[in-house]
């Protein structure tokens, strides 16, 4: 399927929020609850091999009217002032813009303009009951993006049950309306909660079927090709929280009858030593290539493919009254984070699934009058294939009643390997950075920021030769020489 | 007509102050206890000690005894032997009908827990708790401590026992609402209120874990966005100035180690209490105006990659595969030199495919993650069908390095010699 983009009127959903705002404007109908949020912001990237400059506006807006009705909007417009966009990366330009994510719900013929709704409903909750039409996200369900009808009931405090169904959006529809519309695709899904043991135990239950257009590449160099696929998706989840610093739980998940997933997780924070720990286990029973006829977004290879554990520790403690920091010193807090993650099969240490320990070390030391500095280290030492990390940091800022400034910069230096089937590849990225933000709040309605980066990157290949007979593109082509980027945010948002 | 008007208007609101006069009237003497006893003349004065009017109780010794006729005419028997001359009924008495109301205004409600014999055995002294007995001359509710004055002791003394209201209240207790909240309390409860009147009264049983407490109809958790938009004023509940406050876990690091360990429902649980779309400062509004702070230029240009390696479960908190597959249809990682685009195409074995099974494992085993086509997989098979046998050419049919040949081409382009072609096609 060729990425096809469907000319959308771009006015109607701009005319259709214009109207509501001059429609719902709060000073003729005080009694209204109304808030909104209007935020334009200008972004300018430029530097070596890569410009650009975007103009974004967001919208918020919502409405609670007639007691239990709420009327809620998130969208945002985008323009491309120079023309171009994003050329950051290599090869082909980037046509959708990662930032605004969500969806394009219009575009024009070039792409330089386009509007996206995140989320429009008219929501109705009369606390044991509850209905919502439009667009939305129950983020519990796997990121499910639909155009539809969601019901709960809760006919106890403790259990809630729900259930919606609808037109489902993802992003890699992009600007496809065509597919979109004409497509046979829709996704329902239900699920409950229950919270048991005096609100300490929460039980909760997911099911979800999609039926979505989805897209495969054919024969090498052949045009790619649509199909329908579709797939259920349940879940348990149990979580248990016996006392504040411990919360304990579960989830298994099945991809139609076969198992799909399982984690688990301990974690929990005892506030008087300001200390945190974390112990994940997670693991993936099915593998992509078994399900690659039938993939929709459930197959998404994000997540652990093998399994694996993870356990971190972080500790946090302020030494003000340990020194007896008065006078000139407000505070002084050094944070410790430790993270080891450990693959469970020694086999299977692929790329993917690497075993690694992570450092960091931090401080943050205040002084009188809003000044504040901020310092830290962070280290990936990983064991078998290198993915190493070394990353150093800092933080000067100001703060005034209604003004903040920081000036920051930070260094990171990575080696890695790539393990290219018969060789391996290992190559080196070094980063700065240095940045100025800028925060004003003018007043209860406006802010202004600023935000100025520069940063110079250097990537270059520390193997050359691929075998002995395979010479291998060398990444030095690439970036032979470091590379200078600059990126500018101006940003006013107006709240009401 | 005037008088018409008069007494249609004049008429109700007669009988409308008589009924509050009434029931006024009918509250007090419910109220009373229908003693009056100078508390203040017998201790001070007299030097009667409490105990020889109140004596542990007989049926229950968790309480102590009120006096009765006969205790008081150890002292007063003229006055209350009925034959004496002396005979002054209502020196104690002050209701109609002598009638006494005392345990059942004094006595303690059943779903607290109290036991005189903790308190006398450590030497706690009645006036600790019944601190007005010297000032008043009634016998009345005043007498009887409140909570407050429990709370202040226990926290004086360090009393460790105490751990949660049910070591002072039996389950059920939070039902009863104090005499403060009458019928329409949920709709004035909010007039006049103050922070510092919060954390001394309402905080005494409103805790989390009470029905009713402020953020379970203010501040609901899971309620997302629309439920903190009910709270009026955070200020009332934090204190002026809370914005720039940070929690306690909010430490110098947070704002590169937040995404840690976060799920939805901690997201719904805890972050959405102050994180808003209505004050632009929730996930979406932050992250899409300004990407976490690792996010950086060279972030898109390589160091995500890099990332995603480590730990792709820190993406999915914000981006699922679609995204990553929408750019990078388009877009090669850098690393992918020589096998993206046209007319190579793009090849995911490395990154997508379990290398060593693929070292392996049969031919194609895992090709179908990117070639999904039957067509694809079985032209692949076709490798191992005669005529592909070992010690073959492959270079015969299949040219390499950007030489001339069939259709075939294969996305690494700098092979130069049919031996590399065996160390996968085995």
């Amino acid at each position: 399927m060729e990425s096809q983009v469907s000319e959308k009127p771009l006015i109607a959903p701009l005319l259709a929020f214009i109207s509501l705002c001059l429609l719902l404007t709060p000073h003729p109908a005080p009694a209204l609850d109304f808030h909104a949020r209007v935020e334009t912001r200008y972004q300018l990237q430029a530097g070596d091999n890569a410009l650009d400059n975007d103009l974004f506006q967001y919208h918020f807006l919502e409405l609670s009217f007639l007691k239990n009705f709420t009327f809620s909007w998130n969208g945002g417009v985008r323009k491309d002032l120079d023309g171009t966009v994003n050329t950051l990366t290599s090869g082909n330009v980037e046509k959708t813009d990662i930032a605004l994510r969500g969806l394009p719900d219009a575009v024009n013929s070039d792409q330089s303009l386009e509007y996206r709704i995140y989320s429009a409903y008219l929501k109705y909750d009369i606390g044991r009951f509850g209905a919502l039409l439009g667009r939305y996200c129950p983020n519990d369900y796997e990121f499910s993006q639909f155009d539809g009808l969601l019901l709960w009931a809760s006919p106890f405090d403790w259990l809630r049950i729900e259930a919606f169904g609808g037109k489902p959006w993802h992003y890699g529809y992009v600007s496809d309306f065509s597919y979109y519309w004409a497509a046979d695709e829709f996704i329902v899904g239900a699920g409950t909660d229950c919270l048991l043991l005096d609100q300490k135990l929460l039980l909760s239950l997911r099911y979800l079927f999609l039926r979505e257009l989805t897209r495969r590449d054919a024969l090498i160099g052949a045009p790619a090709e649509t199909y329908l696929s579709s797939d259920h998706l349940s879940k348990v989840r149990l979580a248990w929280t016996p006392v504040p610093w411990l919360n304990a739980g579960i989830v298994a998940s099945l991809l139609g009858p076969d198992p799909r997933g399982l984690q688990s997780w301990v974690y929990g924070s005892i506030e008087p030593w300001l200390l945190s720990y974390a112990v994940n286990y997670d693991m993936q029973f099915i593998d992509i290539a078994d399900i690659s006829d039938r993939l929709t977004q459930f197959s998404s290879f994000l997540g652990a493919s093998h399994p694996y554990l993870r356990v971190s520790v972080d500790l946090t403690k302020s030494f003000s009254s340990y020194f007896r920091l008065g006078g000139f010193f407000d505070d002084m807090e050094l944070e410790l984070s430790y993270e080891h993650r450990q693959p469970l099969s020694e086999a299977d240490r692929s790329m993917f699934n690497p075993q690694y320990d992570q450092f960091r070390v931090g401080t943050l030391v205040s002084v009188r009058g809003g000044w504040s500095m901020l310092l830290f280290y962070n280290f990936i030492l990983s064991t078998g294939l290198e993915n190493d990390l070394h990353a150093v940091g800092g933080e000067l800022c100001k703060k005034w009643d209604k003004f903040e400034a920081r000036l920051g910069s930070s260094y990171q230096a990575h080696r890695f390997e790539s393990d290219y089937t018969q060789t391996l590849v290992r190559d080196s990225f070094y980063a700065q950075e240095y940045y100025v933000r800028l925060k004003w709040i003018i007043n209860q309605f406006f802010d202004l920021s600023l935000k100025g980066s520069y940063e110079n990157v250097l990537l270059s290949s520390l193997t050359g030769v691929m075998n002995d007979e395979v010479v291998y593109a060398p990444m030095t082509e690439l970036f032979s020489e470091p590379r200078n980027y600059f990126r500018f945010d101006l940003r006013a948002g107006y709240r009401y | 007509m005037k008088k018409r008007v008069l007494f249609y208007v004049g008429l109700p609101l007669i009988a409308l102050f008589l009924l509050i006069g009434v029931w006024y009237v009918w509250a007090e003497l419910k109220s009373r206890s229908g003693i009056t006893f100078n508390h203040a003349f017998h201790d001070k004065t007299v030097g009667v000690g409490c105990e020889l009017c109140h004596q542990q109780g007989a049926a229950d010794p968790r309480f102590m005894s009120f006096p009765n006729h006969e205790t008081c005419s150890a002292c007063h028997a003229d006055a209350i032997d009925e034959a004496s001359p002396q005979k002054n009924c209502q020196l104690c008495h002050n209701l109609p009908g002598y009638v006494t109301q005392v345990r059942k205004n004094q006595v303690l409600s059943p779903l607290v827990r109290f036991d005189h014999r903790v308190h006398a055995e450590r030497e706690v002294s009645c006036d600790s708790c019944h601190a007005v007995i010297d000032q008043e001359v009634l016998a009345a509710d005043e007498m009887l401590p409140k909570m407050d004055t429990c709370i202040q002791c226990h926290a004086k003394r360090k009393v460790s026992e105490v751990k949660d209201c049910y070591t002072c209240h039996l389950k059920g207790y939070e039902k009863i609402a104090p005499p403060s909240h009458i019928a329409n309390w949920v709709s004035v409860h909010g007039e006049g209120l103050t922070k510092e009147k919060i954390d001394v009264s309402c905080l005494a049983c409103h805790q989390a874990k009470l029905a009713g407490s402020c953020t379970q109809c203010h501040h609901p958790k899971a309620g997302g966005a629309a439920a903190a938009a009910k709270a009026p004023d955070c200020a009332l509940c934090h204190g002026k100035g809370f914005q720039t406050r940070r929690p306690k876990d909010h430490t110098p690091l947070w704002i590169s180690a937040h995404g840690k360990n976060l799920t939805q429902a901690r997201i719904d649980a805890n972050c959405t209490l102050c994180h808003t779309a209505r004050n632009g400062s929730d996930c979406l509004s932050c992250h899409r105006r300004e990407a976490p702070k690792n996010h950086t230029v060279a972030w898109t240009v390589v160091s995500h990659g890099l990332k995603a390696r480590l730990d792709r479960q820190s993406c999915s908190t914000c981006h699922d595969q679609s995204e990553c597959v929408a750019c990078h249809t388009t877009n090669p990682p850098f690393s992918h030199t020589g096998l993206w685009g046209s007319p190579f195409d793009r090849h995911c074995i490395n990154c997508h495919m379990e290398f060593n099974n693929y070292a392996s494992g049969p031919v194609g085993s895992n090709c179908s993650f990117c070639h999904q086509s039957a067509d694809v997989y079985a032209a692949h098979k076709s490798l191992q069908k005669p005529g592909h046998f070992v010690g073959s050419d492959c270079t015969t049919c299949h040219k390499l390095a950007g030489g001339a040949g069939p259709n075939v081409r294969h996305p690494y382009p700098k092979f130069s010699a049919a031996a590399q072609c065996v160390s996968c096609h085995q």
